[in-house]
C-alpha cells in the first residue's frame, strides 16, 4: 500500500482496516489505532477479537463467519474496548476484496462509532417500551383516534374490559360495545368535538366482557402538532357507575323527600347562625310563596311574618342565638294576597362540617288542622255551654223536685187541717196533728236546702306546705294553650329555693291563674310590643314571699285602681272584677296582701305577698269557704276564652 | 150494712205525701189507703177495690207510667190521676194520652185535687 493511500486512509473520520479470509488483520488506519490505543502489531492476526465486548463477540463470530461464508458484503454491530478502557457501540461494515478468478483476497471494513446515536436510539426504545407498558396496565380504558375519530389503538384493559380483540374494536368496531340507548347521544358528542377540534368529555355506557353495562365518563383530548393542527385523539375512560347509581339514589331519595313534605306540607330549613345564611326545601319556598330557588334573608321572611307574632319570632332568635336550645312554636304567615297561614316550626341546633353553630329545622303548614281545632273548639266550647246549662238545668230540677215533696206535704196537710178545722164539729185533735206534720215538712224542705248546699261548699280543704315556683309552674303548664293562642310569651325568673309558704295550694294557684289570665286579656289588643308576661318570686323584706306577674299590656286606668279590688266590680263582661275581689280573699285569708300597680313602662304588674311558712296559724275552715267560689270564676273566665 | 165510700188509693215513694193525702181524702169523704211502691200495691188486696188511683210518676222500681200500662195490659181500668213534682211535658202528655184522668204537678191545691177525682167518679 502506497504511502499517499495510507495518509488517506488515515485521514478518513472512521476505523478503516483489512483483513484476510482467515480473520487475519492486515491493515489499520491510525484513526483505528488512536482509537483503540493498539498498535498494528498487537491486533495483528486474531488479537483484534479481545477488543470486542464478551457478550457481543459470539454473535461478531457468527456475523463474521456468515459474511466469510458468502463471500458478499456484509455489517454488523458491536461494542468495542477504547483507549481509555471504555466500550463504544461500533458499526463495522465488510465488502470482500475479489481478485480476476472471484476468489476473495482479503476484507475490507470500516468501523463507525455509533455509541451516541443508539445510546440515544436505546433511550427512546426503552421509553417507548414502558410507555406502552404503563399504557397496558394502568387500570383505566384508554385508546387513540385518528383525525377522522376513527379509532386506531386500544389498551389492555379497554380490550379486557369489552372482551374483544383489537382488530374488532378498531376503526369503528368499539361502538359495538356501546349501550345502544347512548351510541346516538356519543357519536354526535364525539362528531361534534372532531368537528371543533376541542377536548370534551362524553358519558355513556360500555359494555362489560360480562354483557353487564357500566356508566363511563369518556374524556378525550388532542394531540396536537407544532402547527396546531391535530394529529391524534387521545381518551381514556372513568367508571362512573357507583357514582351514577348513587346520585340515581339520591335523587330517587330526594324525589321522594319533596314528594313526602308536598304531602305533609312540611319544609325543611337550616340556618347558619353566623353568617345568617338560610336555606329553604323546596317545599318550604312553596310555603312561604317565595320564588324557588330565591335568596331567603331574615328581611324577607319577616315580611311574610303576621305583624303580631313578630315579637315572637324575634325572641326565639334570641334564644337561639344566646342558648342554643330546641326551638318549638307556632308562628302566623301573613302572605301578600293576605292569606294567613299557621306554621308549627321545630328546630334543633348542630354543627355542620366546618363546625358552625346551624339551626336545621322543619316548618309544617297546619292552617288547615289549626283552622279545624278552632272549629272544634269553638264547637267544645259550645258544648261546654250547652252542658253547663244542661247541668243547672238538672241541678234545679233536682233542688225543684226535692224541695216540691215536702212543700205538696206543706200544702195538703194545710187543706187537711183546715178542713178539719172547718167541720161541724171541728176535728182540733186531727188539727194539730196535721198541723205538726205541717212543721215536719217545713223543716223536710229547709234540709233539703241545706243539703243542697252542703253538696257544693264541699268542707275539705288542705293545708300543706307550698312552694310558690312549683305552683305557678304548674299553672304555667296548664295555661300554656291558652297563652300561646293569645301569642303571649310567658317568662319566669323565679327565686332559687325560695322559701315555703303554708297554704291551700289550689286557691294560690287560683289566685295564680286569674292574674295570669288577667295579664294575657290585657295584651290582647297590643300589637306594637310584645305580649310578655314576667312571673317573679322574691322574698321581701318583711320575710314574705312575694310573687309578681308583669305585663305589657294596656295597664291600670288611674280612676279604676282603687275599684278595682272590690266585688263584682268590672270593667269588662267577662268578671275580671270578680276574680280579683275573689283573688283579694284567698290572699288575705293567707294573711297575705294582693296589690296592684303600673309598670314604668307599658303595662302593669299585680303582686301578692305572704308570710313564709310557720308564722300564721292556718285557717282552713275560713280558707274553704272562699275555695268553691273562686274555683267557679276561674273556670268561668277560661270558658269564655 | 153501710156502704164503704170509694177506695182512692194513694202510690208514691214520699212519705210526706203518703202521710198527707190519706188523711184529706177522708176528710173529704173518700175512704183512703197508700203505698210507697207500685209493686206493693199490685200485691194487695187494694188492687180489686180501688176506685180511682193518686199515682205518683218517678218511684224507684215501677214507674207511675209503667203501672198504668200494666194495669191497662190486665185489663184493669182503674182511674189515675198522676202526680209529680218534675215538671216534664212530655210524660205528661204521654200520660194523658195513655188515659190518665190528670197530671197534677207538686204542689197541688186541694181544689185541683178534688176536681180531679171527681172527674174519675163520673
Amino acid at each position: 500500500m502506497d504511502n499517499e493511500l495510507i495518509g488517506h486512509f488515515n485521514a478518513l473520520p472512521c476505523l478503516v482496516w483489512t483483513v484476510f479470509p482467515d480473520g487475519r488483520a492486515e491493515f489499520i488506519n491510525k484513526r483505528w489505532r488512536d482509537y483503540t490505543g493498539l498498535s498494528t502489531e498487537d491486533v495483528s492476526g486474531q488479537a483484534w477479537k479481545a477488543l470486542i465486548h464478551p457478550d457481543d463477540l459470539p454473535a461478531v463470530l457468527v456475523s463474521w463467519e456468515s459474511i466469510v461464508a458468502c463471500g458478499a458484503a456484509g455489517q454488523f454491530e458491536a461494542r468495542m474496548r477504547r483507549y481509555d478502557g471504555s466500550y463504544r457501540r461500533l458499526l463495522f461494515r465488510m465488502n470482500p476484496l475479489i481478485d480476476a478468478s472471484g476468489r476473495v483476497i482479503k476484507w475490507c471494513g470500516v468501523g463507525i462509532d455509533i455509541d451516541d446515536t443508539w445510546r440515544s436510539q436505546e433511550a427512546l426504545r426503552i421509553a417507548e417500551r414502558n410507555l406502552g407498558l404503563v399504557i397496558n396496565a394502568i387500570p383505566v380504558p384508554a385508546w387513540s383516534n385518528r383525525i377522522d375519530g376513527s379509532a386506531e389503538f386500544f389498551n389492555q384493559h379497554y380490550l379486557d374490559y369489552v372482551g374483544l380483540s383489537a382488530e374488532q374494536v378498531s376503526d369503528w368496531g368499539w361502538m359495538a360495545a356501546v349501550h345502544p340507548d347512548d351510541v346516538d347521544a356519543l357519536s354526535s358528542t364525539w362528531r361534534r368535538m372532531v368537528d371543533s377540534h376541542e377536548p370534551g368529555e362524553i358519558e355513556a355506557r360500555l359494555r362489560r366482557f360480562d354483557g353487564e353495562y357500566r356508566w363511563f365518563m369518556f374524556r378525550i383530548n388532542p394531540l396536537r402538532n407544532e402547527g396546531g393542527g391535530i394529529v391524534k385523539w387521545y381518551g381514556i375512560g372513568i367508571d362512573i357507575d357507583d357514582r351514577k347509581r348513587a346520585e340515581e339514589e339520591l335523587r330517587r331519595s330526594e324525589a321522594c323527600l319533596a314528594e313526602a313534605q308536598r304531602t305533609s306540607m312540611t319544609g325543611s330549613f337550616s340556618w347558619l347562625l353566623d353568617s345568617d345564611e338560610i336555606s329553604f326545601s323546596e317545599e318550604l319556598y312553596h310555603i312561604f310563596e317565595f320564588e324557588h330557588r330565591s335568596l331567603v334573608t331574615f328581611d324577607r321572611i319577616e315580611d311574610r311574618i303576621h305583624p303580631d307574632d313578630l315579637p315572637l319570632l324575634w325572641d326565639k332568635r334570641k334564644d337561639a342565638r344566646s342558648t342554643g336550645a330546641d326551638l318549638d312554636y307556632d308562628v302566623r304567615l301573613l302572605l301578600p294576597n293576605g292569606t294567613l297561614k299557621y306554621v308549627h316550626v321545630v328546630s334543633h341546633c348542630t354543627r355542620d362540617r366546618q363546625g358552625r353553630r346551624e339551626y336545621i329545622g322543619a316548618v309544617q303548614d297546619v292552617t288547615q288542622r289549626r283552622i279545624s281545632e278552632d272549629a272544634l273548639g269553638t264547637l267544645r266550647s259550645e258544648l261546654a255551654r250547652l252542658a253547663e246549662f244542661n247541668s243547672l238545668g238538672a241541678l234545679t230540677a233536682s233542688i225543684a223536685h226535692e224541695v216540691n215533696q215536702p212543700l205538696s206535704g206543706v200544702i195538703t196537710n194545710a187543706s187537711t187541717c183546715l178542713r178539719m178545722l172547718a167541720a161541724n164539729p171541728p176535728n182540733v185533735d186531727g188539727a194539730l196533728e196535721t198541723a205538726r206534720r205541717m212543721i215536719r215538712d217545713g223543716h223536710r224542705a229547709s234540709d233539703v236546702i241545706t243539703r243542697v248546699r252542703a253538696l257544693f261548699s264541699k268542707k275539705t280543704s288542705v293545708t300543706e306546705c307550698v312552694n310558690l315556683n312549683d305552683a305557678a309552674k304548674e299553672v304555667i303548664a296548664l295555661s300554656l294553650s291558652t297563652l300561646k293562642s293569645n301569642r303571649v310569651v310567658v317568662k319566669t325568673d323565679f327565686l332559687d329555693d325560695l322559701p315555703a309558704i303554708t297554704g291551700d295550694r289550689i286557691q294560690l294557684q287560683q289566685v295564680i291563674l286569674n292574674l295570669l289570665l288577667n295579664a294575657s286579656e290585657a295584651m290582647s289588643g297590643i300589637d306594637d310590643r310584645p305580649r310578655q308576661i314576667v312571673i317573679k318570686t322574691e322574698e321581701d323584706d318583711d320575710d314574705r314571699i312575694r310573687l309578681t306577674v308583669q305585663d305589657t299590656g294596656v295597664g291600670i286606668d288611674p280612676d279604676v285602681r282603687s275599684k278595682m279590688f272590690e266585688t263584682y266590680y268590672t270593667t269588662k263582661g267577662d268578671g275580671m272584677g270578680i276574680g280579683l275581689s275573689i283573688s283579694k280573699s284567698i290572699i288575705e285569708r293567707h294573711h297575705g296582701t294582693l296589690r296592684a300597680a303600673p309598670n314604668d313602662g307599658p303595662g302593669a304588674r299585680f303582686w301578692f305577698s305572704i308570710p313564709r311558712a310557720d308564722e300564721h296559724a292556718s285557717d282552713s275552715e275560713e280558707i274553704a269557704s272562699v275555695r268553691t267560689f273562686a274555683a267557679g270564676n276561674v273556670v268561668r273566665i277560661m270558658g269564655d276564652r | 150494712m153501710i156502704a164503704m165510700p170509694p177506695l182512692v188509693t194513694v202510690i208514691d215513694d214520699d212519705e210526706s205525701v203518703r202521710e198527707s193525702l190519706p188523711y184529706l181524702l177522708r176528710e173529704c169523704g173518700f175512704s183512703a189507703a197508700a203505698f210507697s211502691s207500685a209493686e206493693e200495691f199490685l200485691t194487695s188486696d187494694c188492687l180489686e177495690k180501688a176506685r180511682c188511683l193518686i199515682l205518683d210518676m218517678a218511684m224507684p222500681g215501677m214507674s207511675g207510667l209503667e203501672l198504668q200500662h200494666e194495669l191497662a195490659r190486665s185489663g184493669r181500668n182503674i182511674p189515675i190521676v198522676f202526680i209529680t213534682a218534675n215538671r216534664d211535658e212530655t210524660i205528661r202528655l204521654l200520660a194523658l194520652k195513655r188515659g190518665a184522668i190528670d197530671y197534677l204537678f207538686k204542689p197541688f191545691s186541694e181544689t185541683v185535687l178534688l176536681e180531679a177525682i171527681n172527674a174519675a167518679f163520673l
